[in-house]
């Protein structure tokens, strides 16, 4: 008994240490390389740049400058194809509707209160994160997920019924969800709208000054850089997803009483 | 203006948490993040505080900076203390069994921290709370009493003292 312990751990010793080496070797494919390529460099030096601005976002936080402006529509296609999966949600749930009164025990009392008093710091925190985006790490997507698993957790500890009676029901997240997703294009051709109406030059998802336009977005709010556009994409973002993650669980999440009707209408027309 | 305190009371409790939790020392972030808490308080504080703050509840507080100090520097080092001689130690002392322990607290919030306060001190866990009958069954470690006043007297009678105190 004792030696098959030993040999156990030997060899799985063995295996981790043996494993490193191939690892380390590049026997698992191409090691990073030690000094950064000329893209990630210019990126580097160019995300927080006030000298030379028609290059920078002035954002601190360099991956949030990628994800928001210089890859600013691709992100807005992921959004998007959130957005269209939110959709594909709903219309299989179709004809499916929260009925408020089915009550539900939710968990004990215990959870319950500690609930209540834990509600309005992840609320904070998530918004938090969102507001920091072009600062630290995090952004409007991370700060929904923390916003829409509050709203998950307020679901499974008081029971459905909760978000309804507040008027949380799925038609009323999924006009928060468009909401989000609105603010986000407002944002992406506002500086556009702005030079069409004084007959300047200007680009979709322009952020500060570019070459060829003199049209810029806020660049400072107190004493700090705004980013531009980036505070605005993180905001909206951070209500697109809160509302939309919440609105794909909570459809989920609906009881038997509220599908019945619905699924006795399907079954008639199978 | 006992309404705008109970805001209030909500909105400090989420502003000191989002200063903490965010580190934040610039004006943009301190400005922002009171403009985020007032939001939050606004929408959240039908479900966080009933009734009205009186001046009274300054001894509550009072009490409850005590029991912190009781609780964190006592009750649980004892406890720790105990499980690591059941760990480390060659005998297992131990006489597990679920006990009824009844509460006599009346708020929520009372019994959350009598239950949380047991549940927290390593050795009782409370894995059942009978709304009705007043009851939590509590798992213990080292039982050493089963019928409900005894254990009871063994186990949150000191948190229940200080709870009743805090909030009734």
């Amino acid at each position: 008994m004792r030696l098959r312990e030993v040999v156990v751990a030997v060899s799985v010793a063995l295996m981790v240490l043996l494993l490193a080496y191939v690892v380390s070797a590049g026997g698992l494919g191409p090691l990073a390389p030690r000094e950064l390529r000329e893209l990630a460099r210019s990126y580097l030096a160019n995300a927080y740049n006030p000298w030379n601005v028609t290059q920078s976002s002035l954002s601190l936080e360099a991956v949030t400058a990628i994800v928001w402006d210089y890859r600013g529509i691709d992100t807005f296609f992921e959004t998007s194809v959130l957005f269209a999966s939110i959709v594909g949600v709903s219309l299989i749930f179709r004809g499916y509707r929260e009925r408020p009164g089915i009550g539900g025990r939710g968990l004990s009392e215990i959870v319950k209160t500690s609930t209540r008093v834990l509600l309005p710091l992840i609320l904070v925190a998530g918004v938090s994160i969102a507001l920091h985006g072009h600062l630290t790490p995090g952004g409007g997507f991370q700060g929904g997920s923390f916003i829409a698993v509050l709203l998950v957790l307020a679901t499974v500890v008081f029971s459905l019924d909760f978000l309804v009676e507040r008027g949380l029901a799925s038609g009323r997240l999924l006009a928060l969800r468009s909401a989000g997703l609105l603010g986000v294009l407002a944002t992406s051709v506002a500086l556009l709208a702005v030079g069409l109406a004084l007959g300047i030059d200007a680009y979709i998802f322009q952020n500060m000054v570019r070459e060829g336009s003199e049209l810029s977005m806020p660049q400072w709010l107190l004493d700090r850089p705004t980013g531009g556009t980036l505070l605005f994409f993180n905001v909206f973002e951070a209500l697109a997803v809160a509302a939309g993650l919440a609105l794909a669980f909570l459809v989920l999440s609906l009881r038997e009483e509220e599908v019945g009707e619905a699924m006795a209408a399907g079954e008639w027309h199978e | 203006m006992g309404r705008l305190l109970g805001y209030l009371t909500v909105f400090a409790m989420t502003y000191a948490f989002y200063v903490v939790f965010t580190g934040a020392t610039s004006v943009f972030s301190l400005v922002l993040g009171a403009l985020a808490s007032a939001v939050v308080s606004v929408v959240v504080k039908p479900l966080v505080v009933s009734g009205e703050p009186r001046v009274s509840d300054i001894a509550r507080l009072a009490y409850l900076a005590v029991y912190y100090l009781y609780y964190m520097v006592v009750a649980e080092v004892r406890a720790h203390v105990a499980i690591a001689r059941t760990v480390f130690g060659r005998r297992m002392d131990i006489s597990p069994a679920i006990v009824e322990v009844p509460y006599h607290v009346k708020t929520s919030y009372g019994m959350t921290l009598v239950a949380g306060s047991i549940t927290n001190t390593p050795g009782t866990v409370v894995v059942q709370v009978d709304p009705e009958r007043r009851r939590f069954y509590v798992h213990w470690l080292y039982a050493k009493a089963f019928e409900p006043d005894r254990a009871r007297e063994e186990i949150s009678a000191e948190f229940e003292r200080f709870a009743q105190r805090i909030f009734g």
